[in-house]
């Protein structure tokens, strides 16, 4: 579980905004380019960020977490792509029938790398935004500077602050049901079903009242009685204006490889 | 009396690298009734959530009637060792206090006479007999709390872990629930039972176990920790206020005063040892 982490770094400090842009701005590079080589490029800027930020250990503990994911990808872009030289297939040709299905081509290996490489730098740059900023930054950022009404953006990080809430709910449950030799048998779907009943209705009754003593408390403090002000004010800085400089030039240079033809790779 | 919960060097450190239990060692015998303290964080609750399974021991072993937990699965301890969760609303998930007693029997595929004897006794010992057909959510916070108690009695474990018994409940529902405790353990249940009241400790428990720092501080009867009023004070506890007055007069109360009654009957009498005055 990722969570913003209390630390001292260039990248701590620069405005949501900024981060959020650099999350934007890796996006559109790892969509835009198809080439491994570029792709790892990408992901190298990452990680080089990451270490700015002293948080490199999350990060690839988070992507190795990840990795389950990428193979998977992988898999199946090898699988459903078969273009140029096949170098096996996955049902050996000696089999009945079935014999010499499922090829792995070189155009699939590549794909297949493509993508999961392209999973991989997307999912990278996650760790970095949400271990660096704290949650009530990243929603000022979007209620100040981005006019993004406060009500939703309260009602998003509500939801985002719930989802640890009710996981630690749901083991304490888990455990007490455990205790009442509570356990899940069988392969039967439909009582698999039944079963998850004793660790639902609790868990539902609990939010339920978590939320109620939400909304009594937000009421206590005067939620929506008027104009709302802050007490920290989120700058940009200098160091802002360089990275969102940096962001754009990444952006153009990508954009006009991609019209030059570089960055891409054929599958065939 | 035999043993019925072995620990041996028992130590727990959760994935998250928190060292709760530092290597203990402990042995509760048939019929004990055991009060555990000491600080919040201080490995209380992850040490019962290792004598039903709910947690294995990352180092040790822990055996209960010479079965080792790390072998068997929750379920399995279950009908040995009950474990009342501190908040009732964690575990309540049928429409009527009847089916909610019953969850653990069934769980356990009992017959159905058998089963319905179990919630007989055990809504009985909490006594809600009256309630059997009320859906849980309408009643009290202590009555769903002896709700949630009668499901554990109903698997008749022979060990009883109750986790804070009285948190959430006023004095008198807390003496209740502390004197029906008391009752199964004089029908031979041992008991284990956390909890921050030193005045419930000195009333019920036969022993204490502090717990310090993911160690065992002290684990001796209650009279005898009570006595060490300065080993406490490291975690923060002191014997209650009864006691510490009587240990400010050592010359008359050479042993540790555990209640009011106590300290009644060994003070002298005062009165009649004061030198009479003259009032001609």
């Amino acid at each position: 579980m990722l969570e913003y982490l209390y630390k001292q770094s260039v990248i701590h400090r620069l405005h949501p905004l900024t981060k959020l842009s650099i999350a934007a701005t890796v996006m559109v590079m790892a969509m835009l380019f198809t080439d491994p080589l570029y792709l790892l490029v990408v992901i190298a800027l990452v990680m080089a960020l990451s270490i700015a930020g002293t948080i490199i250990k999350e990060t690839l503990g988070y992507l190795l977490t990840m990795a389950f994911f990428a193979f998977i990808v992988f898999v199946l872009q090898c699988l459903f792509l078969n273009k140029g030289p096949i170098y096996f297939t996955i049902l050996p040709a000696s089999w009945p029938v079935v014999g010499g299905w499922l090829p792995v081509s070189h155009g699939g290996l590549i794909l297949g790398t493509a993508m999961a490489l392209r999973v991989f730098a997307i999912v990278s740059v996650f760790p970095l935004i949400i271990t660096t900023t704290q949650p009530r930054d990243i929603v000022m950022s979007l209620v100040e500077t981005l006019k993004v009404p406060y009500d939703y953006a309260f009602m998003f990080t509500t939801a985002l602050r719930f989802i640890p809430i009710i996981i630690s709910e749901v083991t304490i449950i888990y455990q007490a049901q455990l205790s009442r030799a509570y356990a899940v048998e069988g392969w039967n779907p439909i009582k698999k079903i039944r079963a998850f009943a004793p660790i639902a209705f609790p868990i539902i009754f609990i939010a339920i009242e978590k939320a109620d003593r939400l909304g009594l408390s937000m009421e206590l403090r005067g939620f929506n009685s008027g104009k709302r002000t802050s007490f920290k004010k989120l700058h940009f800085k200098a160091v802002d204006i360089l990275f969102f400089m940096v962001l754009f030039i990444l952006i153009g240079t990508t954009v006009w490889m991609r019209i030059e033809g570089i960055g891409s790779v054929s599958f065939s | 009396m035999s043993t019925i919960i072995e620990v041996k060097s028992l130590c727990h450190t959760y994935s998250s690298g928190l060292e709760a239990i530092r290597g203990i060692d402990i042995t509760i015998d048939e019929g004990e009734f055991v009060a555990i303290i000491g600080q919040n964080g201080s490995g209380k609750t992850t040490f019962v959530k290792h004598l039903n399974g709910l947690l294995k021991p990352t180092a040790g072993q822990v055996f209960i009637k010479g079965m080792d937990t790390a072998k068997k699965r929750v379920s399995e301890l279950a009908r040995h060792v009950g474990y009342v969760f501190q908040n009732p609303d964690h575990q309540i998930c049928c429409d009527t206090v009847e089916a909610e007693v019953a969850f653990g029997p069934r769980n356990l595929h009992f017959e159905k006479g058998d089963i319905e004897r179990r919630v007989q006794e055990a809504l009985q010992a909490v006594d809600l007999l009256e309630y059997r057909t009320v859906n849980p959510k309408k009643l009290s916070k202590g009555q769903r709390q002896r709700i949630a108690f009668a499901s554990i009695l109903s698997m008749k474990p022979s060990v009883l872990i109750v986790d804070e018994p009285t948190t959430g409940q006023d004095y008198r529902d807390g003496i209740a629930m502390l004197e029906l405790v008391s009752r199964l353990n004089q029908n031979g249940h041992t008991v284990l039972f956390i909890t921050h009241d030193m005045q419930l400790v000195a009333k019920y428990a036969k022993r204490v176990v502090v717990f310090h720092d993911g160690n065992i501080l002290l684990q001796k009867n209650t009279r005898e920790v009570f006595a060490e009023p300065e080993t406490l004070e490291q975690t923060f506890l002191s014997p209650p206020a009864i006691t510490l007055l009587a240990q400010r007069f050592p010359s008359i109360y050479r042993d540790t005063i555990l209640s009011t009654a106590e300290m009644l009957e060994k003070t002298p009498n005062l009165i009649s040892s004061l030198p009479r005055e003259n009032n001609a």
